[in-house]
């Protein structure tokens, strides 16, 4: 399963490490930022809650996540081991990253209550999709299996990256996954592809290009898709063909430039036949196009949403806005253990 | 107008009847007055020309018609004395005046609503929420102490707030006597009331200082919810905050029987109690539904988020303090396992349907049926054929044989295919409390 052979991990050690504060929290730890004092800048370290063997996914994670090398996926800085300020007494593993300022894309939306201004829209939908295409390309192929709002981060500049790839892994065509196994390890019911509700579902890049429709529907209205659906509906409805309602962004694509063909794209993305979704590459392309539309007013709205972050914040009191990274739980390799310990 | 003079017969029954009532007096009479006051407003119409009134004066007058024949059947019940003892004995009997003046409330809101009534006049004063509750608080304190009741804390004077670890006394052996996946819950006690403490087992996916800000943000917006058939809470409590681990603890009442479910699965239950539960449960939804202010919906109705009491009393559970709830459970809540035997056939139609009253009626509808046949719902159905027989071929499970017939009626137009034709919770606490009113006579 290793992808490319990897150096051994840069340790970070506490005594780098100062201003721990918690800035959110996933399915098996928290997450903290921190200063490191050497590098004169502030990081985020993903924590395990405990060093119960689990470590298997983390270090996994680590391992898909290293592979890095786009700026439209979050870089991994190091391997942090050591007993943080506030934990007491245990030694424990972690992964440092860069920090992400302005939280995840899930935040923003909460925050915003609206969709955003239509050029940081159309940025986000090809800055998210050149994050895919940079996965999917890398040899062997990289799945996410994951995508959704809140794996979608931003930095000061609300550029986004990719993160959490606690159920990524690489796309090998033999490769057959039980449908028990993704039960337990599940993605967001919302963004999942219809195949994936099946009994024999091995994922394939045409089921991150599924989650990527759902996701460029979610960006253009700011709406979290079958809101008042319970999850078995929505297991049971996607097969069926229920797709989130285009009625909202139908009324205002023909005053939006390049509107009308992002829909067009989020449609062909949704496609319930996977061999009828576009490649990461075509998604990007097309993109790309759409987004020089709205290139040249893309700095005002990306200043207008920074003041209204900066409002909301000290309306609220609220010191921070960071990243809310949820990571699922999943069971994985150990892959890095032994390096570890 | 067919309606008016059956409502204004209904009234000057209801006049009659109080001069005969042995007890709560002070609030049957305060009954009786504001019963006046709207009988003035149908007098009003009732000199109307013809074809003057809208559909919508039609549709107040019917609803005051059901409201009032509810209260009738409330007040005789103080005019027979064998009642007088049991009443005595039980905790409840403030909670159907209450019901009933809120229901009374409503239809002066529609019927002046409809016919645009000048705000300000003396009807106003009447049905002025502020005056109406300390009337209804004194009316109360004086019934009572005519029955000599004790007069015991009342449950909903503690406030919701932050507790501390050692404001909890647990029960030994300290051992949970529920556990699910994401929680484990104790008995104890807090300030002389017993407890259930449920503790998050899980690590949870927000940071202690995000679950303050939730709790405070949810205390202070929240509309409190001061019925007996609401199951009360009492805060949150941290324990290690500042650790790795930090732990949560929600405090709320303790119901000796368990949920609503096992009860229905253990007992046998005669007509007259489970049309008395279902009475309770609907009170629990008519508070939460209710017209003032903004209303709500719960969201997630079954027989497992209502919660049954040692005197058989149901509350319904799981929506206050339910934003801080859900901060404290891990994101991906269910997977997909929860059983579509409670969803309407509308949403059930679209995974994109809008959640409405309407469908919390249908579901409640379902928990109605439960209770009265102690089965469960569309037992071993795949989500396949509920879609298909729900959905597709407009089923409804049927109710049996000897059920009956007003209770029937209720419970399969909860059920109604056609959304549209579904009662309100406050119509269905007026049909179910005459419900109980005539299988109690028998």
């Amino acid at each position: 399963m290793e992808p490319v052979s990897l150096p051994a991990p840069t340790l970070i050690e506490e005594s780098n490490l100062t201003d721990w504060k918690v800035i959110g929290s996933g399915g098996f730890g928290q997450i903290y930022s921190a200063r490191h004092h050497k590098w004169c800048c502030s990081v985020a370290i993903k924590l395990l809650h405990y060093d119960d063997g689990t470590n298997g996914s983390l270090l996994r994670e680590m391992d898909m996540m290293r592979i890095g090398g786009s700026p439209f996926v979050i870089q991994v800085l190091g391997v942090f081991k050591g007993r943080p300020a506030s934990s007491g007494l245990s030694v424990q593993l972690g992964l440092v990253m860069e920090l992400m300022e302005r939280g995840s894309l899930a935040c923003l939306q909460k925050t915003l209550c609206e969709t955003p201004p239509w050029p940081l829209v159309f940025r986000l939908a090809h800055q998210v999709a050149l994050g895919i295409n940079f996965l999917h390309t890398l040899s062997p192929s990289v799945l996410h299996l994951d995508l959704k709002p809140s794996n979608v981060l931003l930095d000061s500049s609300l550029n986004a990256k990719l993160t959490d790839f606690g159920l990524a892994r690489c796309y090998h065509s033999t490769t057959r996954l039980s449908k028990k196994v993704d039960r337990e390890e599940g993605g967001t019911n919302s963004y999942m592809p219809p195949e994936a509700f099946k009994v024999t579902y091995s994922p394939t890049r045409a089921s991150d290009i599924y989650s990527y429709g759902i996701l460029l529907w979610s960006i253009v209205t700011g709406k979290q898709p079958y809101a008042d659906a319970i999850s078995s509906i929505v297991r049971f409805r996607i097969p069926l063909g229920d797709r989130p309602s285009l009625d909202e962004i139908q009324s205002q694509a023909a005053g939006i430039a390049g509107l009308r063909r992002l829909t067009n794209l989020m449609e062909k993305c949704w496609e319930t036949k996977p061999n009828l979704r576009p490649t990461s590459h075509e998604c990007t392309t097309e993109t790309e196009e759409l987004y020089k539309m709205h290139r040249h007013t893309i700095n005002d709205a990306v200043f207008q949403v920074l003041k209204k972050l900066d409002k909301k914040e000290e309306e609220e009191g609220v010191t921070q806005q960071f990243q809310r990274v949820h990571i699922s739980q999943a069971s994985g390799s150990v892959l890095m253990l032994n390096l570890l310990n | 107008m067919d309606f008016i003079e059956p409502i204004l017969s209904v009234a000057s029954q209801i006049y009659n009847l109080v001069e005969n009532v042995k007890a709560n007096k002070k609030r049957c009479r305060r009954v009786c007055q504001r019963v006046r006051a709207l009988e003035d407003l149908v007098r009003s119409i009732k000199k109307r020309k013809q074809g003057q009134n809208s559909a919508d004066v039609e549709k107040a007058l019917r609803q005051l018609s059901i409201t009032l024949t509810s209260a009738q059947e409330l007040i005789r019940k103080y005019t027979l004395a064998k009642w007088v003892e049991r009443i005595v004995n039980s905790s409840s009997h403030g909670d159907e005046f209450n019901s009933v003046n809120e229901r009374l409330n409503d239809a002066f809101q529609s019927l002046s609503g409809a016919l645009q009534v000048e705000q300000g006049n003396m009807l106003n004063q009447v049905f002025e929420l502020s005056s109406r509750e300390k009337e209804d608080e004194v009316d109360q304190r004086e019934d009572d102490t005519e029955l000599k009741r004790l007069n015991k804390p009342r449950i909903t004077d503690e406030v919701i707030r932050m507790i501390k670890a050692d404001e909890l006394k647990y029960h030994y052996p300290k051992e949970p006597f529920m556990t699910t996946s994401t929680s484990e819950v104790y008995r104890g006690e807090f300030h002389g009331f017993q407890v259930a403490i449920k503790r998050y087992t899980e690590p949870v996916s927000t940071s202690p200082r995000d679950v303050r800000s939730i709790f405070n943000k949810e205390v202070s917006t929240m509309k409190r919810f001061e019925s007996p058939n609401i199951l009360r809470m009492f805060g949150i409590c941290f324990q290690d905050e500042d650790g790795p681990s930090p732990q949560f603890l929600i405090v709320m009442e303790y119901c000796e029987m368990g949920s609503l479910r096992q009860v229905l699965d253990k007992c046998k239950l005669s007509w007259t109690s489970r049309a008395c539960m279902c009475l309770d449960a609907a009170k629990g939804l008519y508070r939460l539904h209710q017209t003032e202010e903004k209303s709500k919906v719960h969201g997630c109705i079954n027989s497992s988020t209502f919660l049954v009491d040692k005197g058989y009393t149901v509350k319904l559970g799981g929506f206050e303090l339910a934003k801080t709830e859900t901060s404290l459970k891990k994101q991906a809540k269910d997977k997909g396992s929860t059983s579509l035997c409670y969803s309407s056939p509308e949403m059930l139609g679209s995974a994109n349907y809008v959640y409405s009253k309407e469908c919390e009626i249908y579901s409640f509808g379902i928990v109605l049926w439960e209770i009265a046949t102690g089965q469960k719902p569309l037992k071993d159905w795949s989500s396949q054929d509920i879609y298909q027989k729900v959905c597709k071929e407009k089923f409804q499970e049927p109710l049996p044989d000897n059920c009956p017939e007003a209770l029937r009626q209720v419970i399969n137009a909860c059920r109604d295919y056609d959304s549209f034709k579904r009662p309100s919770a406050g119509e269905l606490v007026d049909k179910l409390r005459s419900t109980v009113a005539q299988l109690e006579a028998q």
